[in-house]
């Protein structure tokens, strides 16, 4: 058995208050020599307990102390604080609720569904989202849905048939209509939700179990780096997570939202609630955590600004709102957190400033010598006893006859001290409590009780028992009854005399009442007492004067005390223009300075009083009866506080050399013995330490310095709690009690307002006036736009187009035809009907399954981007899409820009487009601006196209010359203008009028433009001259050489077919537009190879410019 | 005429011949204070075996009615011992009275008027502590202070019950206190001497209602030990162990009865009940055949006479039928 934890233990336990002397010291170890054995401390409990107690009390405490004890060396591999062990402040039961296992597969399970839920949900969102897309697009480009009635034109499909049933028109009142968007706008709605969940589902886990106000311990230095680890990694890989789950970049723009806003906001939570080193940047730049952090943000930010640009600015117009609500989740679980930790604390509620080695000695006088000795005479009892010797001396006497003398039996006396006690801090109660304890010191039988105002209720000290006032007659009937105290309950208060009920008093023979209050002013009150007791003041010369008078039944003088020094008139505490005078007359100067000096801490503690007094910076001898008696006989040491209002007056009077001393002490006091972590006190404690220190530190720069410390403290060992905010804010605030620079209560009470208090209503507010204004801007143009577009379709009732008309698309011929969402021709556009966002180029006009199957794609990608980029407000400044190519779409500009194509690849577009748009704009206002041709946004970079030399804006363009590469012409399909001819000649057909009208209407429409002299020499007459073709650019050709070695698609003649031989060298015989001879043999104007259309230019000719 | 056991006085004036009733003859409490029943909690258990380590005196204080009496009982039934020697101490009580007495009177008298002088050895009777160190003695050495009863015994053991020592006067304790640590006395009249052989030291047990009025330098020289009101489980236990109880009293009956006993406890009753209160309450019930789970009409009238038992006054008896007023 290790023998010095037994010794520490009996030295704490001796600390506790009890009394250990050697003797226990060796009861213990025999009792530990003869268990002989390894006993569980659980099992050494009750074994030691027996040789240490003395009472029901003591065995209570030892238990509890016991369990403390022996928890603390279990966990003695934490750092912890020697202060936990006092017990007898201390209700040592840890009554914190810890969570349990349970709880916490509840919590995952819970996450694990909530996750699988969101990713079904999302699964079937994104399942529905092309078809939603397609059924949308009357809902956004045409808000008013038609149904084409055949009465007015059968629907026409590619191959001419009509198709179409019979059915009227319909209204746009339709109930199966308004089902569906019901079901749409609840899928939409379901979706989105599902999506915010599922992201933010790993942060709550997270949070859950990382939330440090739930991990009370002290945290290792690897824990604290791995937790900032984890939670950016978090952060980062949900992105990636989503992106593989599938398509993301095609979900729209308020999925991105959804998953976007949520990670970056929980990004700056983390940086600025969660961190440990909120500081920013901070004095130690090799700080781990810090590198961390601002690394993974740096991480975010950049991929951030990599894929998603556009979305930042939705997230500006919506993020206040989540940040709002992140941040007053994150406050009302704190203050959960709070009132949770708040429930599992434990006593002691006080903490009280107690020195254990500072025992003043108040009762050291001949005085109390004298009275203690008088106090012990024993007292006669009322039964005798026989007394031989005296009986045989009288039979002696009376010569043999028996004769028995008998003698009073002696006891010795016994006393039952009342102490009128008004708070617990009462200095004059716990002065006479002193005064009888010293008594039981000195071996005389005293029995304490304490009562508040009214004796007929008496409990012990430091117990909950209460006694009745027959109860204690029962108990200490023979007893001398004390009463410390005015008496003026015992008076009854309308007519002044004794009250009725302490006739009970009369049961003790000996009694006395000692009144604090001084003899020049006992009156009626007192003359009324004493006609049941004897009335004496309360002073040690006046307790020897009663014990005189128990002993000897002589009769006190009371007119001796009519001048007793102690019991001096008390000043008018009222009369506050005269208090600080009245005050030092009625003490003294020294104990006036002791005053001023108790009013230096906000609470009057008896220990501390009496510690203050004997401090060396105060004047010598101060703790005398007289003075004693006079301070405690002020109002304000009863009830144990000095309004602030006073403490400021003899604060200003105080010494500031003793004030500084004063609080020096102080702050050392409470710097050794602290409160117990976790206990009810211990917010007060720290709160007191605190602002002592504060108020000790004299210069700005140390007060600067100690906020600074404060709040780099970590969280959770700051003062933190709702209870004690209240607790504050509760009484006015002072520059003395608990008066908080405005930084200190910031640092201490971010979490103290109420969830729906006046502050978080106005926060609410702002910011969703903020969100207000931000959408209101955002949408204002879009809504104009809609709204004019509303009032157009409104009259466009009366049009008449097959089937659902989807988008309009521009022929090869410069035809202008509806199509539906199968990519049938419904018809041509009329000047009348409602222009379409923008057109369809690109259309594959075969009559292939595979050409309906693309055109089929287009129009769905048509539908999706018009919704995108009209909700982007980007579509009216596009007039044409060309969809040739679905992985390297372009689009042609409106407007001034029409000469402009931009060229956007096969994903991201909105964002491309977007980012194109803004370079072209700012690079439109420079010099060279008039000659970009094209911005090609394919990549991370934006390239821009320029015309070769300087043309000025004023001749471009120039009509008389024609391009293949001008950017119009090089979004057309090849056949938009040429034509094969059926003999199978290389010559292609001219294209004729019809290829040009398309977009050049204005110029035909002229009569002399210079447009017309690309092909005739003079447009005069009806049948103008011909120019000659024009020689040719190489058109970019591929050829899959591989693809024709072997049948079916090997020439017949094989590698002759195009290679010669000369000389050593193969050379090719096929160059230029002859080439045509030789891939027509095969590839006739009606080819097709395994259904695929092996005769359009675009079999060879891939990219169709240059 | 059958055999009721209960309810044998009436208000009626008949008589129970009239009633068809016979008195039966009393039913002792057969177990009631069998010291094989005792069951002692953890803690006295080990303050009990630390007293027999150090050969202290054992201060058990308690709540009345919790076994501080019958634990000397227990022990000495444990170790193999005759019955405790029980020294109950009485306002009057000196520490001389612990040991011997000395009958001075009838000495007096038989010297002024018998005839034969008895030598003074006649005049002493031993009390429970000096009976119990001459018992520590050989038997030749003690024999002839020893009562016929007790002679030849020794030298053996033997457990001392000092009961209610909060009842004698102040000095009391601190006069035994020499006496008790060295189990020495001298009796002043003869003169003789007697020490406990160390090895056969007696096992004093202390009871005391309240450990207020014993002095520190006393208490420190024990082993002490509160034993608390016994938890549910315990106090089952003692129940079964204690009673008996015939087969018409269920267990569910004996939980209920156990819960409204410690609700009843909780009132603030001026006494409140203890063991041996409840113990009795139960024999009551037992005889009035309360059968909780099925209450016949009147039943709860019955309960509340049976409150008697537990209540030791008016007003806690008027709380205890209010809570049960409540309760319904």
């Amino acid at each position: 058995m290790d023998l010095l934890v037994f010794d520490d233990f009996l030295t704490q336990l001796r600390q506790q208050g009890f009394e250990i002397g050697v003797d226990h010291y060796l009861r213990l170890q025999e009792l530990l020599n003869k268990t002989h054995a390894e006993c569980a401390p659980q099992d050494l409990k009750t074994i030691l307990c027996p040789i240490f107690v003395t009472s029901q009390a003591q065995q209570e405490q030892f238990h509890l102390f016991f369990d403390s004890y022996f928890r603390i060396l279990r966990s003695a591999a934490q750092p912890m604080s020697q202060p936990e062990l006092h017990a007898d402040r201390v209700g040592l039961t840890d009554s914190k609720p810890k969570r349990t296992l349970y709880k916490k597969w509840l919590y995952i399970a819970g996450a694990i569904v909530a996750v699988v839920v969101g990713l079904l949900t999302l699964q079937v969102v994104r399942r529905n989202a092309k078809q939603t897309a397609l059924d949308n697009s009357s809902q956004l480009p045409v808000p008013t849905q038609t149904r084409w009635s055949p009465a007015n034109k059968p629907r026409i499909s590619p191959s001419g048939e009509p198709k179409a049933a019979a059915t009227p028109l319909v209204s746009t009142s339709d109930s199966k209509d308004f089902n569906a968007r019901i079901y749409e706008l609840a899928k939409r709605l379901f979706g989105f939700t599902a999506l915010w969940f599922a992201a933010l589902t790993p942060l709550l886990l997270y949070i859950f179990y990382y939330h440090p106000l739930q991990t009370n311990k002290p945290q290792s230095e690897i824990y604290r780096v791995i937790r900032p680890l984890l939670a950016w990694s978090i952060i980062v890989t949900q992105p990636l997570l989503w992106s593989a789950l599938g398509d993301f970049n095609n979900l729209t723009s308020r999925a991105n939202l959804a998953v976007w806003v949520p990670l970056i906001t929980s990004c700056l939570f983390f940086l600025f609630f969660r961190s440990e080193t909120p500081r920013f940047p901070p004095k130690n730049n090799n700080d781990i955590l810090f590198r961390i952090h601002v690394g993974g943000l740096a991480v975010i930010v950049s991929l951030v600004l990599f894929f998603y640009g556009l979305t930042i600015h939705l997230m500006a117009v919506f993020s206040p709102l989540f940040f709002f609500f992140i941040y007053e989740w994150h406050r009302y679980r704190s203050r959960q957190l709070l009132l949770q930790r708040h429930r599992g604390k434990r006593p002691p509620f006080f903490w009280p400033i107690r020195m254990r080695t500072f025992v003043p000695k108040l009762f050291d006088s001949e005085l109390f010598y004298q009275a203690a000795r008088f106090m012990r005479l024993r007292q006669v009892d009322d039964r005798s006893e026989l007394d031989l010797e005296s009986s045989v001396a009288a039979t002696i006497e009376s010569l043999g006859r028996s004769t028995f003398r008998y003698k009073p039996r002696t006891r010795p006396p016994e006393y039952i001290v009342l102490i009128d006690r008004e708070s617990f801090r009462d200095h004059q109660a716990q002065y006479f409590s002193e005064l009888a304890k010293a008594l039981t010191h000195e071996g005389i039988f005293v029995a304490r009780f304490l009562y508040d105002g009214d004796p007929r209720i008496c409990c012990e000290e430091n117990s909950n028992a209460c006694l009745t006032l027959a109860e204690l007659h029962s108990r200490f009937a023979n007893h001398r009854l004390l009463i410390l105290g005015d008496g003026a309950k015992l008076l009854d208060p309308v007519t002044g005399s004794l009250a009725a009920w302490t006739s009970i008093l009369t049961d003790w023979k000996d009694r006395a009442l000692l009144t604090p209050i001084s003899p020049t002013q006992w009156g009626y009150a007192e003359v009324s007492l004493a006609r049941l007791f004897i009335v004496l003041p309360a002073s040690l010369q006046s307790l020897l004067t009663l014990v005189t008078y128990f002993a000897t039944l002589v009769e006190p003088d009371l007119r001796r005390w009519q001048n007793l020094g102690a019991l001096q008139e008390l000043p008018n505490l009222a009369d506050e223009a005269n208090i600080i005078a009245g005050l030092r007359s009625y003490l003294g100067e020294s104990a006036f300075q002791w005053l001023c000096a108790c009013a230096v801490y906000p609470e009057l503690q008896w220990d501390l009083t009496l510690y203050i007094g004997s401090l060396p910076t105060m004047d010598r001898n101060l703790i005398t009866e007289v003075s004693l008696l006079r301070l405690f006989r002020l109002r304000w040491f009863r009830t144990g506080t000095i309004p602030d209002e006073i403490r400021s007056l003899l604060l200003k009077e105080l010494d500031p050399a003793k004030e500084r001393d004063v609080r020096r002490a102080i702050v050392e006091l409470l710097e050794r013995d602290p409160a117990p972590r976790g206990s009810y006190a211990a917010e007060a404690y720290h709160l007191n330490l605190v602002v002592q220190r504060w108020l000790l530190k004299r210069a700005r720069q140390e007060k600067r310095e100690l906020v600074d410390t404060l709040q780099a403290t970590r969280r959770h060992l700051r003062v933190q709690d709702y209870t004690l905010l209240r607790f504050l804010e509760a009484p006015p605030p002072s520059a003395l009690n608990l008066y908080l620079p405005t930084r200190f209560r910031r640092a201490f009470y971010r979490n103290g307002i109420p969830a729906f208090g006046l502050r978080t209503g106005v926060r609410l507010l702002v910011i969703l006036a903020i969100i207000n204004i931000g959408i209101v801007f955002r949408n204002q143009r879009s809504f104009a736009s809609r709204v004019t577009r509303q009032d157009t379709s409104a009259s466009e009732k009366n049009i008449r187009q097959p089937g659902v008309p989807r988008a309009v698309v521009r022929t090869s011929n410069g035809h202008f035809v509806w199509v539906d969402d199968e990519g049938a021709i419904l018809g041509e556009m009329r000047a009348t009907d409602r222009m379409p966002a923008f057109f369809i180029r690109g259309w594959n006009e075969d009559s292939t399954e595979l050409a309906k199957a693309e055109n089929r794609e287009r129009v769905g990608k048509y539908v999706e981007l018009a919704q995108e980029w009209e909700s982007a407000g980007l579509a009216e400044r596009i007039s044409e899409i060309n969809l040739i190519d679905l992985q390297d779409i372009r689009v042609q500009l409106a407007g001034k820009d029409s000469d402009i194509d931009v060229r956007l690849g096969g994903n991201n577009l909105t964002n491309r487009l977007r980012a194109a748009l803004d370079v072209l704009d700012e690079y439109r206002k420079s010099p060279r601006g008039a000659s970009i041709t094209y911005v090609e946004a394919k990549g991370d970079r934006i390239i821009l196209g320029f015309t070769t030399g300087s043309r000025s804006a004023n001749d471009f363009p120039n009509y008389a010359i024609f391009k293949h590469d001008s950017s119009n012409h090089a979004s057309l399909a090849c056949s938009s203008c040429h034509q094969r001819s059926s003999d199978n000649s290389i010559t292609p057909l001219l294209p004729g009028h019809k290829a040009c009208t398309g977009c050049h209407l204005v110029q035909f429409s002229q009569g002399s433009s210079a447009l017309c002299t690309i092909c005739h020499g003079e447009a005069i007459g009806r049948t103008p001259s011909v120019n000659a073709f024009p020689p040719l650019l190489t058109f970019d050709t591929t050829f899959d050489h591989k693809l024709h070695q072997n049948p079916p698609s090997r020439p017949a003649s094989g590698c002759v077919t195009c290679h010669q031989l000369q000389g050593d060298k193969v050379v090719s015989t096929v160059r230029g537009l002859d080439a045509h001879n030789a891939c027509y043999v095969c590839h006739t104007p009606q080819a097709s190879s395994n259904g695929r259309d092996i005769a359009a230019c675009g079999t060879c000719h891939a990219s169709r410019t240059k | 005429m059958s055999q009721t056991t209960f309810g044998l006085y009436s208000n009626d004036g008949s008589t129970i011949s009239e009633r068809g009733v016979s008195l039966p003859p009393f039913e002792e409490f057969d177990s009631f204070d069998n010291p094989a029943d005792y069951i002692a909690g953890d803690g006295l258990v080990d303050a009990v075996n630390v007293t027999l380590a150090l050969g202290q005196p054992l201060l058990v204080t308690g709540e009345p009615g919790t076994g501080k009496t019958q634990l000397a009982g227990s022990i000495a039934f444990q170790l193999g011992l005759p019955p405790p020697l029980v020294f109950h101490a009485k306002t009057t009580s000196s520490a001389r009275e612990l040991f011997y007495r000395y009958d001075s009177l009838r000495h007096f008298h038989d010297a002024q008027f018998s005839k034969e002088a008895l030598p003074i050895e006649s005049y002493i009777s031993y009390e429970a502590l000096g009976l119990a160190v001459l018992l520590s003695l050989n038997a030749s050495d003690a024999n002839p202070y020893l009562p016929q009863y007790m002679k030849d015994r020794g030298p053996m053991r033997s457990v001392v019950l000092i009961d209610e020592v909060d009842k004698a006067p102040r000095d009391f304790p601190n006069d035994i206190l020499d006496e008790v640590e060295q189990l020495a006395f001298s009796v002043k009249e003869t003169g003789h001497y007697f020490r406990a052989d160390s090895r056969h030291r007696p096992i004093i047990v202390l009871t005391s209602n309240s450990e207020k009025n014993l002095p520190d330098a006393f208490l420190r020289r024990c082993v002490y030990y509160h034993i608390p009101f016994p938890e549910r489980d315990r106090l089952k236990k003692i129940v079964e162990r204690r009673l008996k109880l015939k087969a018409a009293f269920t267990p569910k009956a004996l939980e209920y009865a156990l819960e409204h006993f410690e609700q009843i406890r909780q009132l603030s009753l001026k006494k409140k009940p203890a063991t041996a209160e409840f113990l009795s309450w139960l024999r009551v019930l037992e005889k009035v055949n309360f059968a909780p789970e099925s209450l016949e009409p009147g039943q709860l009238e019955a309960l509340a006479f049976t409150y008697a038992v537990l209540a030791k006054n008016n007003e806690d008896r008027d709380m205890i039928i209010r809570h049960l007023q409540a309760e319904r």
